[in-house]
């Protein structure tokens, strides 16, 4: 085992041990109170630090640091202003909505998001689609999330002894468990992942969700800030990074074999990833897959290369000559369909693009992402439920300002880390979802500190964890309050609540582990799609169900179902028109706008065809 | 429905007019960043750096950044009344 494989072992197990000890003291406390409130709701006695970094960590995703690296890699600074409305997301996401839906909560004993759809318009009915709603979009985002953490657990340990012991052992012991297409190391990573969510989310409940997100919080800030250290120390400093950056021209893309003069030996030949290979006519490229030839066979299969096109860069790679006898043969390369041969592509908007014409982020698209990071946040059931578990108003307005510095320090120098990646490590054009261990291992190496690759790998790891373990926990709480306790057994004793919940919690992680047996394809997209959704549809009732005493239950299920509509049908509409997971987009807005709109004009059209609510639902809402 | 509930009481209001101050900065935000990036961030004519990165993020992006989380600090512990 090589030092990063070891420390990355010794870092997964020292990193469980504290999960699983934090899991077992918030279990001692939920034998000491109320259970329905404490194991969903932590008995709504969140402080300021546990309230920052649970909103923080729960919205940092496995996408912002597998998905949101990547994309930062492929298309430069236009990243940051893709993602600039975390500026304010923070004072948006729980100032907006905060102060009222804690107040309201507290007074109705709400627990859940659609208890308050529910106590505000006195309607069960809304609540039980609220609920199905949010039970259906949650099992479907958690799918690419436990997908992406597989992922991760495969780069975090696969260099472990232990790991690919275990993963031969279970690929020659149960090898019907693992699908086609997948191999056992990743089925492995998905097993260890989910058994360990599962263990401390159904033991611990929300409090210990809660723990864990303050130490992933801390995970992520440190991670970040030691990465962007090094990434500036190892290109030489931002200014540097940014002229490098600035010379470069996108590569173009392609496919190739590795071939053979002669059958392979009996052990074959294996090129690994990576690699740089020079070809006749001063090209350069790079393979982003390990090409693989079988005993007697004189082709591998087909790879994924990258070819440099920048002179400065091609000047400065050396090339690794193939073994004696094998030669690469391109099948076919293509240019970028935006930036292709223009230096400055990579430092101005709207960023190359390898399918888009337009470039990466049109004016209008950079217009949506605005509004989508801030309001979607804001609409997220999982961030709602969070603002209904502080303590008091001070706390709130604390943890508004500790996250705004929080998410400063970590999405502004992601971008900036990530340029660095595209000077540091450059030809991964077709593999850029690796770029976070890349990054890891090179800064860790460049550092002469092996071991804290561990540390760095943990990042997306933890961020992957801090959001599947919340998300589990609401469907859970959807399932035992909402439909059970609230509608089938109002005078279910705590016993089988409890015991419910357990069964609940562990059937819903197992569902999703099993749904990434099967590793969806478009793994970002359907956590873009399914979070749009989830803001869409519960943003306009919630929000204007705690600010608009004349909004009544008419109004909040046609801004519900009518927004939702409006915004499935446009991924519809791309999926017919286009055949795959691009939605339509009119006038270049993102559905997610068109979505809220509709929801809006729904909200307005369903309120004014029938009466207010009743005067004493008013009374308990917008009154002491 | 009567007056009363249509107003609400000192708390709500209170509570809608700092959700309406957040909106606006929102939109501030919004115009200050999408407004100045367009009109410079999508002009590849030239590259003009500031603190080492260009300059339209600097000044499109990360200005408002910290104008940003100044005024979140701000807002939220002076203006934000505990209820």
């Amino acid at each position: 085992m090589n030092s990063n494989g070891h420390s990355s072992l010794v870092l997964f197990v020292a990193y469980t041990a504290v999960v699983l000890l934090l899991a077992w003291l918030s279990h001692r406390t939920l034998r000491k109170r109320s259970f329905v409130s404490e194991y969903f709701l932590g008995s709504r006695s969140l402080g300021m630090l546990a309230l920052a970094l649970t909103f923080g960590a729960t919205s940092a995703s496995a996408g912002s640091f597998a998905g949101f690296p990547s994309l930062v890699y492929s298309h430069g600074w236009v990243l940051a202003l893709w993602i600039a409305s975390y500026m304010i997301f923070p004072l948006c996401g729980m100032g907006l909505l905060g102060k009222r839906l804690n107040i309201v909560a507290r007074r109705t004993g709400a627990i859940t998001v659609p208890d308050i759809l529910r106590e505000r318009f006195d309607s069960p009915g809304l609540a039980l689609v609220g609920t199905l709603l949010l039970a259906l979009m949650l099992t479907v985002y958690l799918i690419p999330q436990f997908t992406l953490a597989a992922l991760i657990m495969q780069q975090l340990l696969g260099d472990t002894a232990v790991f690919q012991r275990a993963a031969f052992v279970l690929a020659q012991t149960a090898p019907g468990v693992i699908p086609v297409g997948v191999g056992s190391d990743y089925v492995l990573g998905l097993l260890l992942f989910a058994l360990l969510v599962i263990v401390y989310t159904t033991f611990g409940g929300f409090r210990a969700v809660v723990w864990t997100d303050i130490l992933q919080g801390f995970v992520m800030l440190v991670g970040v800030v030691l990465m962007l250290t090094l990434a500036l120390v190892q290109t030489g400093g931002l200014k540097r990074m940014t002229m490098a950056l600035a010379e470069m021209t996108p590569p173009l893309l392609g496919e190739a074999v590795i071939r053979s003069e002669n059958p392979a030996p009996n052990d074959g030949y294996f090129v690994p990833a990576d690699r740089w290979i020079s070809l006749p006519g001063g090209r350069i490229l790079r393979t982003n897959q390990a090409a693989i030839l079988l005993p007697g066979e004189t082709a591998s299969g087909i790879i994924k290369v990258v070819e440099i096109t920048t002179p400065r860069e091609k000047a400065v790679i050396i090339p690794a000559p193939l073994p004696s006898g094998l030669i690469l043969e391109v099948q076919h390369m293509h240019a970028y369909a935006s930036g292709a041969g223009r230096p400055g592509t990579y430092t101005h908007a709207p960023g190359p693009s390898a399918r888009d014409a337009g470039g990466f982020l049109p004016l209008g698209l950079a217009v949506s992402f605005f509004a989508f990071w801030a309001l979607s946040g804001t609409g997220q059931p999982g961030n709602m439920v969070r603002l209904m578990a502080f303590s008091h108003t001070r706390t709130l307005r604390r943890a508004i300002a500790s996250l705004s510095v929080y998410f400063a320090l970590i999405y502004f120098p992601l971008v900036i880390i990530f340029c660095s990646a595209r000077v540091l490590a450059p030809g991964l054009d077709q593999t850029p979802d690796r770029i976070m261990p890349v990054m890891a291992f090179l800064l860790a190496d460049g550092a002469h500190v092996p071991w804290l690759a561990g540390l760095l790998i943990a990042v997306p790891f933890a961020a992957a964890m801090s959001t599947v373990d919340s998300f589990i926990l609401m469907i859970t709480s959807s399932i035992v309050r909402d439909v059970y306790q609230r509608n089938l057994r109002p005078n279910a004793r705590e016993i089988v609540l409890r015991r419910l919940s357990y069964v609940c919690t562990t059937v819903v992680g197992i569902v999703a582990m099993v749904g990434a047996l099967y590793p969806p394809q478009f793994l970002q997209y359907i956590i873009v799609f399914t979070g749009g959704g989830l803001a869409v549809a519960f943003l306009g009732p919630v929000a204007l169900g705690l600010y608009w005493p004349r909004f009544n239950a008419a109004g909040a299920f046609a801004c519900m179902v009518g927004g939702f509509i409006a915004y499935l049908g446009l991924y519809v509409a791309g999926f017919v028109a286009f055949g795959g997971a691009t939605p339509i987009r009119p006038l270049g807005l993102d559905p997610l706008i068109w979505g809220f709109a509709c929801s809006l004009l729904c909200a307005v059209a369903g309120t004014y065809t029938a009466p207010p609510s009743p005067e004493r639902i008013l009374r308990t809402h917008f009154h002491t | 429905m009567g007056k009363e509930s249509e107003t609400g009481d000192a708390a709500f209001r209170r509570a809608r007019r700092e959700a309406a101050i957040i909106l606006v900065a929102w939109g501030v935000c919004l115009a200050w960043t999408i407004g100045y990036s367009h009109f410079f961030g999508y002009d590849r004519s030239h590259l003009q750096l500031l603190w080492g990165m260009p300059s339209w993020v600097v000044v499109g992006v990360l200005f408002p950044w910290v104008a940003a989380t100044a005024f979140s600090v701000w807002f939220s512990l002076r203006c934000i009344r505990d209820e």
